[in-house]
């Protein structure tokens, strides 16, 4: 029934992209467009193991809607090794932090927003660094909380499937520091061509 | 005295009680014993005089004889050691006969006695006579006197013999044997009387044991039924069947008690949880309303930032329609973020309804018309949030999206008999009325609506929990011609909240 909802939502996006179309709103309808691309990346991609590729495009649609809203307080840095977008990763390893970020550590944040990304293999490994300059958060405090933990998207649950896939232990570090802001740093052992398919 | 008893007997233990009866059958028993054990004994008694007295009459008898042998032989011989045999023989007579008289108890045997005991005189004087008379004369005349006598006395005392032995006889039957049956009917009778008084002390003490303990039983079976009106078991006693009945039924008292507390207190309790599941239950079908559904996929806040910088873009791009479209998307959405209060006005339903509305005559075009007829101050009404918009999706959706020509809806308000009655009519496929039953009476949320995750079993199960009435949710329904659904608030409730 969710899906429906969810569905319905989409379709009523649709009508307003139809309707912006004809009433030649392109910016409009190119919003519109990243929304639902937004909204359809997050649910109809639940569960599955993708590029990063695929998960850096739907980091920067989700980036060019929140920089509509805050584009004067907000910048964006990008380091990506051309090397490593081919590589695999659950779907929203990357994205659910971009999502916390952008949702909890700039809630409240006063003065300019500072986003990082970087990808990039050193020594076998690839490093992928998401920082902000946010609130800062405990993550104990938040570990121990299981309706939070258990949810979809959750560090846990990305710790696990990225662990699941990978077969290893402890690819997520968090460094957080209150109202200074967080690193989330992802190490994944760089693997053979068998992930690559 | 006998109440005295009766309260003695009543304070025994049963140990005490079985003693004390144990004990006067021992007695009752030794007694009969000893009294047939002393009759045996004077039988004997009597039976061994009567022999012993045969005994020496016998031997009275062989003495004489031995006597009159005796003094023959001396008075023939003259040798010494026939007159110390005499001598001795005669002394031995004197002696048994002494015994004899002695023994003697009736008239027959002492007259026989007692001629025996002159003869006997009567011989030994003979016997002295001749003794003293010289050999020379004729001295076997007072001998032969003596022998004669000697003779008679021999049959005197055969005579004695007889009459004792048919003495001894008749005494046998007609006094010893009547004894011994008398005292063998005493002993039988009460031997038979001592057992039925076992007997009927046996059915007492087992009746009085067990009844006490079978009313027990069946109380106890009784109350392990459930069944805690024990009344008092009504035993009079104080031993221990009595201590168990007591406190058997201290325990039953104290248990219905603790029952009766336990039942109060859980009536409280299912009072206070019904009271509490009620509030959960009206907690979870808001948060239902909340729009959860949407919430746990993508963020609604963001979504509904962005609607809004979408709508600045589409305005700076001229879009007036496209504006439109989105300003009324997210006035929904933020409709359903403001969640702060349960009740909300009419008018502000309606205004949610006819944007949503709005929204569908995009999809549906010509396919669908709606209209709202009121004729009271909506301002003034409040209901619950999210009755009408669910219920106006609802119709459309299964409604009037299925029929290819379309259809239209229709939404009145008016008010009726101090109430303000809520119509949501639409000309549509119309709900089979097996399916409309089944949603009347489902209370779980199977049908869960589109757009903001509200179905109308939910508006439903609110709306009864709200009014706690049945009547304020009624659907009528023809297949194929349409549907209308009718709310019913009471005005007095409305006043209350306004």
């Amino acid at each position: 029934m969710e899906d429906r909802t969810l569905s319905n939502l989409l379709i009523h996006l649709n009508i307003i992209s139809i309707t912006a179309s004809r009433e030649n709103a392109v910016e409009t309808q190119k919003l519109i467009k990243k929304t639902i691309e937004n909204i359809r990346y997050k649910t109809a991609r639940k569960g599955q193991i993708l590029m990063v590729k695929e998960e850096l495009r739907a980091v920067s649609n989700l980036i060019d809607l929140y920089s509509l809203r805050f584009g004067d307080v907000f910048s964006y840095k990008v380091d990506i090794d051309a090397k490593c977008e081919s590589i695999y990763v659950p779907h929203y390893a990357l994205m659910a932090f971009i999502e916390n970020s952008i949702t909890h550590a700039f809630e409240e944040k006063e003065g300019l927003r500072e986003l990082k990304l970087s990808i990039n293999e050193k020594e076998g490994f690839i490093k992928i660094l998401v920082s902000d300059n946010g609130l800062g958060f405990d993550y104990d405090s938040i570990k121990s909380d299981a309706a939070v933990s258990k949810k979809y998207g959750s560090i846990a649950d990305i710790e696990q499937r990225l662990c699941e896939y990978y077969g290893c232990k402890d690819t997520i570090e968090i460094k957080s520091q209150k109202d200074k802001g967080t690193d989330i740093l992802i190490l994944i052992p760089r693997q053979g061509e068998e992930h690559q398919l | 005295m006998n109440r005295y008893i009766k309260e003695k007997w009543y304070t025994l233990s049963i140990r005490n009680k079985q003693l004390v009866f144990f004990g006067i059958i021992i007695f009752l028993v030794s007694l009969i014993w000893f009294y047939t054990q002393q009759n045996t004994y004077k039988f004997m008694n009597n039976y061994n005089d009567n022999l012993n007295q045969y005994y020496r009459i016998n031997k009275l008898h062989g003495e004489i004889s031995q006597n009159a042998i005796s003094i023959e032989n001396y008075i023939r011989e003259s040798r010494q050691e026939d007159l110390e045999s005499y001598i001795t023989s005669k002394q031995t007579v004197l002696e048994i006969l002494e015994e004899v008289d002695r023994d003697v108890n009736t008239l027959d045997t002492y007259l026989q006695v007692n001629a025996i005991k002159s003869s006997i005189n009567e011989y030994f004087t003979a016997c002295e006579e001749a003794r003293k008379i010289d050999r020379a004369d004729n001295y076997y005349i007072p001998l032969y006197e003596a022998l004669k006598i000697n003779n008679y006395i021999k049959g005197y005392i055969q005579q004695l013999l007889n009459i004792s032995l048919r003495e001894g006889n008749w005494f046998y039957n007609n006094e010893l044997v009547p004894e011994a049956n008398y005292v063998r009917n005493i002993t039988l009778v009460s031997i038979i009387l001592i057992s039925l008084l076992c007997l009927f002390f046996a059915v007492l003490f087992s009746n009085y044991l067990t009844k006490p303990i079978r009313h027990l039983a069946a109380s106890s079976l009784k109350m392990s039924e459930g069944d805690l009106d024990i009344k008092d078991i009504g035993l009079k006693s104080k031993d221990e069947v009595g201590v168990l009945g007591d406190s058997f039924t201290k325990m039953s008292v104290s248990i219905k008690r603790m029952v009766d507390d336990l039942k109060e207190k859980s009536i409280i309790e299912k009072m206070l949880h019904e009271e509490e599941l009620k509030n959960v239950k009206m907690e979870q079908l808001l948060k239902e309303a909340e729009f959860m559904g949407l919430q746990s996929q993508i963020n609604p806040h963001f979504l509904f930032n962005t609607l809004n910088i979408i709508a600045r873009t589409s305005m700076f791009e001229n879009a007036e329609n496209t504006t439109k479209l989105i300003l009324y998307l997210s006035a929904i959405f933020r409709y359903n973020l403001e969640s702060q209060s349960d009740y909300i006005t009419l008018s502000k339903e309606i205004e949610i309804t006819e944007k949503y509305i709005y929204i569908q005559k995009y999809r549906f075009g010509d396919r669908l018309k709606f209209d709202v007829q009121c004729n009271v101050n909506t301002d003034q009404v409040y209901v619950p949030r999210f009755t009408l918009q669910p219920l106006v999706e609802n119709a459309i959706i299964h409604g009037i999206e299925p029929k290819e020509s379309g259809g239209s809806l229709r939404v009145k308000v008016f008010s009726k008999n101090d109430k303000i009655q809520l119509r949501i009519i639409d000309n549509g496929t119309g709900i089979p009325f097996d399916r409309k039953v089944k949603i009347l009476n489902s209370s779980g949320d199977p049908y869960k609506g589109h757009t903001t995750g509200i179905g109308i079993t939910n508006v439903m199960t609110r709306l009864r929990k709200y009014l706690s009435n049945d009547e304020c949710f009624k659907i009528y329904s023809k297949e194929r011609l349409g549907t209308i659904v009718t709310l019913t608030f009471p005005k007095k409730d409305v006043d209350k909240l306004a």
